[in-house]
């Protein structure tokens, strides 16, 4: 079996901890954009950002759907959904469903690329005995 | 693991050598991105896979990575990690050509990148080491 990967990154070393931290591009209104990083989190079902980015992106925070999600302590998130483009990586754009929240924190640890639309668009492989995660926009 | 040696590196930049649980492993790497990770001889725990970074011709290597700004901005960060430790807990922007601007305030790190004349940095904050992060969220 052969899988191969267009794109690698190194797992963030924060000096204590290795993440898997993947620059993502959040695609507003018109060309307003914004780059940073989000934690490829595999446990998460859907992607989950902080409501900040998305005064940069031109987009107001209760515009969107509001639902809730769940963390591992089963505390429940109050997030507003909104629909947008995502560039993760180098090149590959998805249209997929964004969770924002206040109510969480502004780490790149704490920006999540979770599975709905990205796990279904892209492919990961994570090496962590070398420090190394590589993604795939073909499935 | 075991490295495959038996393709040549043709689009190799250079070897990386990462040193993690005490131990040695020399991954090729093909200009910081190109990759192919070959899953063979996959055991039932699937935990023994053989790596091999030369196995994408030159070519398709330039055409799976264009050069884009956010990319080169996320090169310098892999390449720099230590130069961005005094940072940690503060905002940074970054462009290919390094730190454009850092602040504890989010919005002003854009107004520092923007006064240097770059309009879409790579924004994060660097995380703080020692904060063990359990992330996952479920819908």
């Amino acid at each position: 079996m052969h899988l191969r990967f267009s794109e690698q990154y190194p797992f963030h070393d924060d000096g204590t901890f290795l993440y898997p931290m993947c620059p993502v591009t959040l695609i507003g209104k018109g060309s307003q954009q914004i780059t940073t990083y989000a934690l490829v989190d595999t446990g998460a079902d859907t992607t989950m950002l902080h409501a900040r980015w998305l005064d940069r992106l031109g987009l107001r925070l209760k515009s969107g759907r509001a639902e809730k999600r769940w963390g591992i302590d089963n505390k429940a998130i109050d997030v507003y959904v909104h629909r947008i483009w995502l560039k993760i990586g180098n090149r590959k754009r998805v249209r997929c469903e964004v969770a924002f929240s206040e109510q969480i924190g502004d780490d790149p640890g704490d920006q999540l690329l979770g599975r709905e639309t990205v796990f279904d668009e892209l492919r990961f492989a994570f090496r962590q005995r070398v420090g190394m995660f590589y993604l795939n926009a073909e499935i | 693991m075991r490295i495959d040696r038996s393709r040549a590196p043709t689009n190799a930049q250079h070897v990386h050598e990462a040193h993690t649980t005490g131990a040695t492993r020399r991954v090729t790497v093909t200009r910081g991105t190109a990759v192919s990770v070959e899953f063979l001889a996959v055991q039932p725990s699937a935990t023994q896979y053989i790596h091999s970074a030369a196995t994408v011709p030159a070519a398709a290597v330039q055409r799976a990575r264009p050069a884009t700004r956010a990319y080169s901005a996320s090169e310098w960060v892999q390449r720099n990690q230590a130069k961005l430790r005094p940072y940690r807990g503060k905002w940074v922007a970054v462009s290919s050509s390094g730190l454009v601007g850092h602040s504890t305030d989010f919005d002003e790190v854009f107004v520092e990148a923007r006064r240097r004349g770059v309009d879409n940095p790579l924004v994060f904050k660097v995380p703080t080491p020692g904060r063990r992060k359990v992330v996952s969220v479920r819908r």
